[in-house]
């Protein structure tokens, strides 16, 4: 079985909200491994991470140029934070959540060129 | 207007535009309460043309509508500190300044804005704000449909408190040509208050898509302050970063292009990189082709961010498309009560105590107060509050949180709730923490509901005003 890691060994992210959607964007650390996270991290992976908050549609939206993927998950925050009960109404820690989501690790091949930059 | 003649090249060895003149925008509050103290350093050291105050949210708003409808402040709560603190330094600077904070009361803005000048003993500045604008009314005469209940906005009645429109460069635009030190709006958009600016420096053109994409991209950038320069993104041992407690403000230097940098105000804490530049691209954002506001749509998908410097990256390549023909209308609609309130547990059982402790709440709502179980949440803070995960052995959790929170008809009804939460520690399980009585017994809050509608924008007209002070 492939070994498996956390999002946030390889990426990182920032969530925030409008009205009852959440976004969610989450960004390689080291740009060869954008490919990988867009195949393994999809509207149905993501759909079945958060299967245990109520949730409703998501849609994938790609930036390659930077490194990122956007996911928009609608009806996640309780009908917006100005009258919703969660404690995260606006949706920051969204991207905590996100990086917990666990993939196969990219083959070793591609984390050679690993970043080291700042 | 600051000339700048430096070459910024990348390390692609592509080079920016800098060969023209810049102006330098300085993002000085991500919202209403924001550092001043950055603010104020961002005013001095800054270099800035324009300072640029987004106290609006779509929360701000709420707030402000639901104080003017009880007839209390209906702008920004903190435009007083704020003026109070930076105007000397823009005065002496000869920085403008920009403000969204009118909110629901932009001539009470206005007033305040008189008094402090006079206070200060500033004279001869010229205020230039929006009046309130015609959304209201025609709302009412037009009566669209809104997008969240898909009824007309009539259906409401008189639970609707507020109806404004989101203004676009023009008005601001006209302040400034009108040679305002200080423009305030009621509800310009985050992203066009930097794009104004940028339209009457840099001679752009209101139709030249991708200028409008570019100024109101940098404006995304910039609108949540620190955001952009440090906060929000520390997590230590993958991405540290030193002095949050004096994070710089950003600034972004605007070439005539559409081409800008990001950096910030030096010898401050907080860093700017293409990892804090990249994250707040994608703050709020949903289709990045398509990210559609009052003064055009941005497309940044072919979007370019590169470090180009210590705490300078560089943002080029963003498209724009044609305005949208309709305005957005924010709509603010009276609905209920919510209130919360919290009990702790601890040691051994912690979580099954604190689930007693719900069931209690629930039951008593039900049973005595006759509140649904539906219009009531319980969080277990410490457990699985904001997500259930995977690998937390609930058996070892030792503190608990529980979290009571609901929505009620009336205040009445939330009070019974707060009572009981609170009687818990007399009535409920065993080894109960409470303390400040802030904590579990804040008392409950009105609910302004946001929805949207749209109007042609045609149909929406706004005056712009001026008044001198001094």
């Amino acid at each position: 079985m492939a070994n498996r890691i956390k999002l946030r060994q390889i990426c990182h992210s920032r969530s925030g909200d409008k009205a009852d959607t959440v976004n969610i964007g989450l960004i390689v650390y080291n740009q060869t491994h954008y490919e990988w996270v867009k195949e393994h991290v999809t509207v149905e992976t993501v759909d079945d991470f958060l299967r245990g908050i109520p949730h409703g549609q998501i849609e994938r939206y790609e930036l390659p140029k930077i490194g990122a993927l956007n996911f928009v998950v609608r009806n996640a925050l309780g009908g917006g934070v100005s009258r919703s009960l969660m404690i995260d109404g606006h949706g920051k820690g969204f991207s905590a959540i996100l990086l917990e989501m666990e993939i196969d690790a990219p083959p070793a091949s591609l984390t050679a060129e690993e970043r080291t930059k700042d | 207007m600051v000339s700048a003649f430096i070459v910024n090249t990348t390390e692609e060895g592509k080079t920016i535009n800098t060969r023209k003149p810049s102006i330098r925008l300085g993002s000085g509050s991500g919202a209403g309460g924001d550092r001043i103290d950055a603010a104020l350093k961002l005013a001095e050291n800054g270099e800035i043309d324009y300072l640029v105050f987004d106290a609006q949210s779509e929360k701000a708003y709420s707030e402000s509508a639901l104080r003017k409808a009880k007839g209390d402040i209906g702008y920004d709560v903190t435009l007083g500190r704020t003026l109070r603190t930076v105007l000397p330094a823009c005065m002496k600077n000869g920085v403008k300044i920009i403000h969204n904070g009118g909110s629901a009361d932009v001539e009470g803005a206005v007033k305040l804005t008189a008094t402090i000048c006079e206070e200060l003993n500033i004279k001869g500045i010229k205020v230039a704000y929006t009046q309130p604008d015609s959304s209201a009314s025609l709302i009412k005469e037009i009566d669209p449909v809104a997008s969240e209940t898909g009824e007309p906005v009539s259906a409401f009645g008189d639970r609707l408190v507020a109806a404004i429109a989101y203004q676009g460069a023009p008005l601001i635009i006209e302040g400034l040509q009108r040679g305002a030190n200080i423009v305030i709006t009621s509800r310009a958009g985050d992203s066009t208050q930097f794009l104004a600016p940028l339209i009457f420096e840099l001679d752009w053109q209101l139709n030249d898509w991708d200028l409008m994409a570019s100024g109101l991209g940098i404006g995304h950038l910039m609108e949540c302050g620190a955001q952009l320069s440090g906060g929000y993104h520390a997590d230590p041992g993958m991405k540290d970063v030193s002095g949050l407690d004096d994070i710089g403000m950003p600034i972004a230097e605007v070439y005539a292009n559409g081409d800008a940098i990001i950096t910030k105000v030096s010898n401050t804490g907080g860093v700017v990189t293409d990892r804090t530049v990249k994250e707040q691209l994608l703050y709020e954002l949903h289709d990045p082709s398509n990210y559609i506001h009052n003064d055009g749509v941005v497309d940044f998908t072919e979007t370019e961010i590169e470090q180009v410097g210590t705490n300078r990256v560089s943002v080029t390549g963003t498209r724009g498309h044609p305005r949208p023909s309709m305005v957005k209308v924010l709509l603010g609609v009276r609905e209920n009560f919510v209130a919360v309130s919290r009990a702790y547990y601890g040691g051994t059982g912690a979580y099954a105590r604190a689930q007693l402790a719900a069931d209690t709440i629930a039951k008593r709502a039900s049973r005595v107060h006759g509140i649904d179980r539906s219009a009531l949440r319980f969080d277990y803070v410490g457990v699985n509050a904001l997500f259930p995960w995977s690998d937390v052995d609930l058996s070892a959790v030792k503190e608990v949180e529980l979290r009571v929170s609901g929505y009620f008809e009336t205040q009445e009804q939330a009070w019974e709730v707060l009572h009981d939460v609170e009687s818990l520690a007399l009535n409920g399980p065993a080894g109960v923490s409470q303390g400040l009585r802030l904590d579990y017994q804040a008392g409950p809050e009105e609910v302004i509901g946001l929805y949207t509608t749209f109007l042609p924008r045609e149909a929406v007209q706004f005056d712009v005003h001026e008044f001198v002070v001094g």
